[in-house]
């Protein structure tokens, strides 16, 4: 019990300075510190996803929320439309974005468009139907509209479990918050910025960040890595690797 | 257990990997073929990109062509001139097939082309077999019915570079064997496939190679002409995997030894039939993937 409320006052003080350096003098001040279990996560071979824990404290008041954004590493990323040709489906039409979240995670104690307005959810950029859209150099949607193909970013990217929304944030007692960051095992390696964001009566009065930094590790990073950079060289290490493993099959079951 | 394939950057269960690769060797064991046209689309099933699948698969049929050449090499089954002819026709034709294979990449059909080329490919191998073996199995129960002659004489005989075949006992223009293993090179880039599924019944019923030389000669050629897959797409597209090309090779040899044994106790043509229903069956299941009205008609890739 001692023991706790000690860590609440640390971070209590602590979050004093945080909210002193972050929010908008015009603001509401908001008391806001958060903190990760793991900063790193390393893609090893037996890797199948990470489970992070987010968790803070805020001076609450009856009317405030947290919003937790995980963005990962930014991509271009190509969707394709199938029509049906001659019978079978083929891809006949397609579009590049540029800049778009390999990961985005975005948590609320409640839903979104309950803690603020939309325009300032559209301002903020919170939200998966707010994550920019932006069309690479030379790309055009020719075929259908516009709220079409981002929808089927949104739902694709849901579906491969690399974009999230939902409003799991739980605050205990009032002032310590808690979430999950899942990140599937797919997620590509970089640099992860997480924003927590304090709302007060729809206001954003104050917010801090923090960093998770996923990599490759181990052997399956060496060999990603080797690939890569050394194709010709990998490209005969892997022909003498089979060579060998097929002169040994042989040599093993000869009867 | 769950491994992390560091080329394909999927987590996938490594007793699904080495019992797929059991499954295949197993009817690669039993069938006496390559079983990298099993292989690559039972991969795509299962999650892996198909451009991985293929430059993957191609690793794999190197070190299960190795093993399976040895065998034939000791008993003096490989007709090497030949085998170098075809092979000088597959470097060309494997080499061809790699940039096709990165160019429909680029486009965005590659996946497309890879199911198209196998369910052409699969569904005509399936469907002779499928004839040939039944002709076979009614004809032994006719025993005076006419026998076929060895083998007939039609224009391709007639191409220049006459050159003498003298382990398999054929007098035939060198254009012919160098056309065919530049053909098969194609579809062994793209399909990622030894090609053995061709080649073997081309050799026989094309050039009228003696049975007893084919399978060391094709094998002895496929060697070759998968590694310089494996080095291309290595180089230019980064699809070979050697982790789950080991996981797949581990379960494959494994599931041969019980294969051959299971195979020396059926008939030849009763084989066939079986293999080609196994080969029919895989090829129905990519003509449902690309006619069936898919459940979204928006795809998406993350570029690298």
């Amino acid at each position: 019990m001692i023991r706790s409320s000690i860590a609440k006052l640390t971070a209590f003080v602590m979050g004093l300075c945080f909210a002193s350096s972050l929010s908008h003098p015009a603001m509401a001040t908001s008391v806001l510190v958060a903190d990760l279990n793991e900063k790193e996560v390393q893609i090893s071979t037996d890797f199948n996803g990470a489970n992070l824990l987010l968790f803070g404290t805020i001076d609450r008041e009856i009317s405030d929320d947290v919003v937790i954004i995980v963005e990962g590493p930014p991509r271009d990323v190509a969707i394709r439309l199938k029509s049906r040709v001659g019978g079978i489906w083929i891809n006949t039409e397609s579009a590049t974005l540029t800049n778009i979240p390999s990961f985005y995670q975005i948590s609320s104690t409640r839903p979104l468009n309950v803690i603020t307005s939309s325009k300032s959810l559209e301002e903020l950029q919170l939200g998966l139907n707010h994550v920019p859209f932006t069309l690479a150099k030379g790309s055009a949607i020719s075929e259908g509209v516009f709220e079409d193909w981002q929808a089927a970013l949104i739902r694709n990217m849901e579906k491969s479990k690399l974009w999230n929304q939902n409003s799991d944030v739980s605050i205990r007692k009032g002032v310590l918050f808690r979430s999950n960051i899942s990140l599937p095992a797919n997620v590509l390696p970089g640099n992860y910025q997480v924003r927590i964001l304090h709302f007060r009566s729809g206001e954003l009065i104050g917010e801090t960040n923090s960093i998770i930094v996923v990599r490759k590790s181990g052997l399956s990073a060496d060999i990603f890595e080797f690939a890569h950079k050394y194709s010709p060289a990998y490209g005969i290490f892997a022909i003498l690797f089979a060579v060998f493993m097929g002169w040994g099959a042989a040599r093993v079951f000869r009867r | 257990m769950y491994i992390y394939l560091p080329i394909a950057e999927i987590s996938i269960n490594i007793f699904l990997i080495l019992g797929l690769g059991g499954v295949v060797g197993l009817l690669s064991g039993i069938f006496g073929v390559g079983g990298g046209f099993l292989m690559t689309p039972l991969l795509i099933f299962l999650g892996v990109p198909a451009a991985v699948a293929v430059g993957t698969e191609a690793n794999q049929i190197v070190a299960a062509s190795v093993s399976g050449v040895l065998a034939h090499w000791r008993r003096g089954n490989v007709d090497i001139k030949m085998g170098l002819i075809l092979l000088a026709g597959g470097i060309l034709g494997s080499t061809i097939g790699v940039s096709i294979f990165a160019v429909l990449r680029e486009l965005g059909q590659i996946d497309l082309a890879i199911k198209l080329s196998f369910i052409i490919f699969l569904g005509i191998i399936g469907t002779l077999m499928l004839f040939e073996s039944m002709r076979t199995i009614l004809r032994s129960r006719r025993p005076n019915a006419k026998r076929r002659r060895l083998h007939q004489h039609t224009w391709l005989h007639g191409l220049p570079f006459k050159t003498r075949f003298r382990k398999s006992k054929l007098y035939i223009s060198a254009l012919l064997p160098f056309m065919i293993g530049a053909f098969v090179g194609v579809l062994s880039a793209i399909m990622g496939v030894g090609g053995g599924f061709i080649m073997v019944p081309a050799m026989i019923y094309l050039l009228g190679m003696p049975t007893s030389v084919v399978v060391g000669t094709s094998l002895f050629q496929i060697i070759f002409v998968t590694a310089n897959v494996t080095f291309l797409q290595s180089v230019q597209t980064q699809t070979v995997d050697v982790v789950l090309a080991g996981l797949l090779l581990i379960g494959g040899v494994i599931g041969a030894q019980f294969g051959t044994r299971i195979g020396a106790l059926l008939r030849g043509e009763q084989l066939r039939g079986l293999l080609a229903l196994i080969v029919l069956a895989v090829c129905l299941k990519l003509v449902t993937d690309v006619i069936i009205t898919p459940e979204d008609f928006f795809s998406l890739e993350i570029l690298r």
